[in-house]
């Protein structure tokens, strides 16, 4: 995967093959940045390369699903750590263009059946779609069939309009709808049909809210087809599509076979005699109360606590259970206690809610969710906070839920959510982490193709750790990084740290336990991350990345006692540094082994000094001993010449 | 046992004289008077040293006695060669050129013995002042290896 840039850095070439241009800007393709891409190995081919940002988390599996109603997704190629999705041009405009009016045969052989078939694969790959809308389906010129954009290439349910979305998630942010279930496709796909079979979207120019709060009034499909002339065929299987129970719609296999003037059965709600008001609003069902009561709790606790809800369920809705249910609820009311991590009031409104409306979303410290969306809602916040306090509020939420799935998992909480809880608690417990930690690496985690959330690098797109470890090599010079920064806060942010950890548990490897990195400096604990990563992911030298660390590393050479082989070891990290293999730089400063070996022969030195000084000190003892020797031995040597002499002398006398 | 007695004898401060020696003075003036005056009168060197350095020990006499004997050969021999022959042994007393060679063979000794010492005691000197320096330098170096910081005051 060579990846280069072309020199006029308006193309890409991704794995030496696919030629991105990208200043030939294309319009966006299922929810992501599209340009014009080229297949330079074979002439004339022409693609649409997708730049996702946070594309969904199950894309691998995505990425092999193919049907003949969908865009398959060609290839995936990352450059410089930047996820590309090459995929062939859409046949057409898509329906957003224009919807045009489509007969009642156009759209079950050219929109309910292959979308039907769609989903009903999807539906046994155990995937959802949740991306019908008309900006995503396109029709070829002069066809009456429609294909759709994509799959996965953006997060669930996050660009649909609320208009196409079922109650169930449309209540929720978008970030919030989690994967959702075919059924929430099959109500899209009614939307759709119902505006190709009417030539305008249904409630056109409402605002959000408008729409909700009349979906809550009437009820979806009454709202939706209300004053438009809908084909008396299709009357009943829009019906069916458009309920707010997901139970009443149908099946996609029940849409494959559609045939026309099919007659689906509903079951039928039933409105209250007498309304509720609340916060000046009439409610005539238990799932338009739950909706209220996420927009008053003040007023629902209030009712709440009066029982005038559950007396209300009772005598207008004949629902004596949940009568009953809500009662058993609402006496649980703690009054004002001051619990800042779950207040009960909250709690107690969350689970009135649930058991208003069991389809509904958890709703808790004033936010719709779906427990499982809690990931992709962080980072979400992270990136662009709806509200300035978002990113720490549903840093919390998911911080309590995953710690304390026992808290929710009371007795009528509905299915769906209790396995979102529990699937959120066991990832937490796998990760292993705790606090703000855990909760940052939560996203990551969740979903590999998570581009690195950083402030710094978020423009990147960077999904691949090893393409983070470049892009810092690049970017750690004194102005993007200053000295004081670098020496308090390290080479990475948190978001960084979040990221090449969950990578590097990804691949089965912990660089550093917490208590390791407590004793540490946050520069030094960071190098030590990107070491291993960079041992793992990438065996590219991060020669800029070392040449920073350097002056730093050479602070901490002061531990070895050694003048030499402090000055050995400084050599060293600069060819370390050099080569830009952080491995070897580290372990030229981290070299237990070594500074254990320093510290005794500096203890050796120390002994050896203080025997020589007192070798010294002695000297004068020593010097009178050696006197006495001296003229011991200047004696002997006289004694010596004496005798010679004497012998010299009878030599003369005698012998000669 | 030797040993013990020579180190008993050294630590007498006069010589041992013990009865035999007069036994053999006796003999040999009885004897051999001419040579005994000769050998007395040239042994009288030592007989001063002794009186003048009182820190002449045994081993010095004893290097003054191995030079002095050396200029006592040539008087002997021509008294033994006289056969003790009094007048000989006076002419070889009263002789200025044998005395003079007897009392500088003594002063000889004594130069030879102090300025060896003093040589000695230069040469330890030098050596351990040498030795000093090679430990100072060692000792620089060592510090220097292990207890100077780079560029900061020491870490220890």
């Amino acid at each position: 995967m060579a990846d280069t840039q072309a020199d006029n850095s308006q193309e890409l070439l991704i794995a030496e093959r696919y030629l991105i241009s990208l200043d030939r800007k294309q319009p966006d393709l299922g929810g992501c940045a599209t340009y014009g891409a080229q297949d330079t190995t074979a002439t004339g081919t022409s693609y649409l390369g997708l730049a996702p940002f946070a594309p969904s988390a199950r894309l691998s599996e995505i990425m092999f699903f193919r049907h003949e109603s969908v865009i398959p997704i060609h290839t995936h190629e990352y450059a410089q750590g930047a996820l590309w999705l090459l995929c062939p041009h859409p046949p057409g405009p898509s329906l957003a263009e224009f919807l045009g009016l489509w007969t009642e045969s156009q759209l079950i052989d050219g929109v309910i059946r292959p979308l039907a078939s769609l989903l009903q694969h999807l539906e046994a790959a155990k995937l959802t779609c949740r991306s019908i809308r008309p900006d995503n389906l396109f029709v070829g010129q002069g066809l009456h069939k429609v294909v759709l954009g994509p799959l996965g290439v953006s997060a669930p349910a996050e660009k649909q309009p609320v208009l196409f979305e079922p109650l169930s998630s449309a209540v929720c942010r978008p970030s919030a709808r989690g994967e959702g279930t075919i059924d929430d496709d099959i109500f899209s796909l009614g939307v759709i049909i119902l505006a190709l079979a009417i030539g305008k979207l249904p409630l056109e120019g409402l605002s959000d809210a408008d729409i909700l709060k009349r979906r809550f009034e009437v009820g979806t499909p009454a709202a939706y087809m209300e004053g438009h002339s809908v084909p008396v065929g299709l009357r009943s299987v829009l019906t069916a599509m458009l309920s707010d129970d997901p139970v009443s719609r149908p099946s996609p296999r029940d849409l494959v076979t559609i045939a026309p003037s099919k007659v689906f059965t509903v079951r039928p709600v039933v409105p209250a005699r007498v309304p509720l008001v609340i916060g000046g609003n009439t409610v005539y069902t238990p799932q338009a109360l739950a909706w209220y009561a996420g927009r008053h709790p003040a007023e629902f606790s209030g009712l709440l606590q009066r029982k005038v809800i559950s007396n209300w369920l009772h005598r207008e809705l004949e629902l004596s259970v949940m009568a009953s249910l809500i009662e058993q609820a609402s006496a649980s009311f703690l009054p004002a206690a001051g619990n800042k991590a779950v207040d009960p009031a909250t709690m107690v409104i969350t689970h009135a809610i649930s058991v208003l409306d069991p389809g509904a979303p958890m709703f808790w410290g004033g936010l719709w969710f779906w427990p499982e969306a809690l990931p992709q809602m962080l980072a979400q916040a992270t990136v662009q906070p709806v509200i300035p306090d978002d990113e720490r509020m549903v840093r919390n939420i998911l911080s309590f839920m995953s710690g304390n799935p026992d808290a929710f998992m009371w007795a009528h909480l509905p299915q769906r959510q209790g396995q979102q809880i529990t699937t959120l608690s066991v990832a937490a417990r796998r990760m292993g982490g705790k606090g703000g930690e855990l909760v940052r690496r939560f996203p990551y985690d969740m979903n590999s193709f998570l581009p690195c959330l950083s402030k710094r690098c978020l423009d990147e797109r960077i999904s691949l750790p090893e393409g983070l470890l470049q892009w810092l090599n690049r970017h750690v010079g004194v102005e993007d990084l200053p000295d004081d920064i670098l020496g308090r806060s390290g080479f990475l942010d948190d978001q960084m740290r979040s990221f090449l950890e969950a990578n590097c548990a990804r691949q089965g490897i912990i660089p550093l336990s917490q208590s390791q990195k407590a004793g540490l400096p946050p520069w030094l604990a960071d190098l030590t991350l990107l070491a291993a990563v960079q041992r793992k992911f990438d065996r590219t030298p991060l020669s800029f990345l070392a040449q920073r660390a350097l002056p730093l590393l050479e602070m901490e050479l002061r531990q070895w006692r050694s003048k030499t082989s402090r000055a050995r070891r400084r050599v060293r990290l600069g060819k370390a540094a050099e080569d830009g293999n952080l491995g070897t730089f580290l372990a030229t400063v981290n070299d237990p082994t070594g500074l254990r070996l320093d510290q005794r022969q500096a203890q050796d030195a120390e002994a050896e000094i203080s025997n020589l000084m007192r070798v010294l000190d002695e000297a004068p003892e020593r010097k009178a001993a050696a006197d006495r020797e001296a003229r011991n031995s200047g004696e002997f040597f006289s004694l010596l010449t004496g005798i010679a002499v004497a012998m010299a002398s009878i030599w003369l006398e005698f012998c000669r | 046992m030797a040993s013990v007695r020579q180190a008993e004898q050294g630590s007498l401060r006069a010589p041992g004289f013990r009865w035999w020696h007069g036994i053999i003075i006796g003999l040999l003036l009885s004897y051999v008077p001419g040579s005994l005056l000769v050998a007395g009168v040239l042994l009288l060197p030592l007989v001063a040293l002794r009186l003048v350095d009182p820190n002449a020990d045994g081993q010095r006499i004893m290097i003054v006695l191995f030079y002095v004997g050396a200029a006592m050969v040539h008087p002997l021999h021509e008294a033994w060669a006289a056969n003790g022959d009094w007048e000989t042994c006076i002419t070889q007393i009263t002789q200025p050129v044998t005395l003079a060679l007897d009392w500088l063979a003594a002063g000889a000794a004594w130069l030879v013995a102090e300025a060896s010492a003093i040589g000695g005691r230069l040469w330890n000197t030098e050596v351990a002042r040498r030795e000093r320096k090679s430990i100072e330098k060692r000792i620089a170096y060592l510090q220097g290896e292990w207890m100077t910081a780079d560029e900061d005051p020491p870490a220890s």
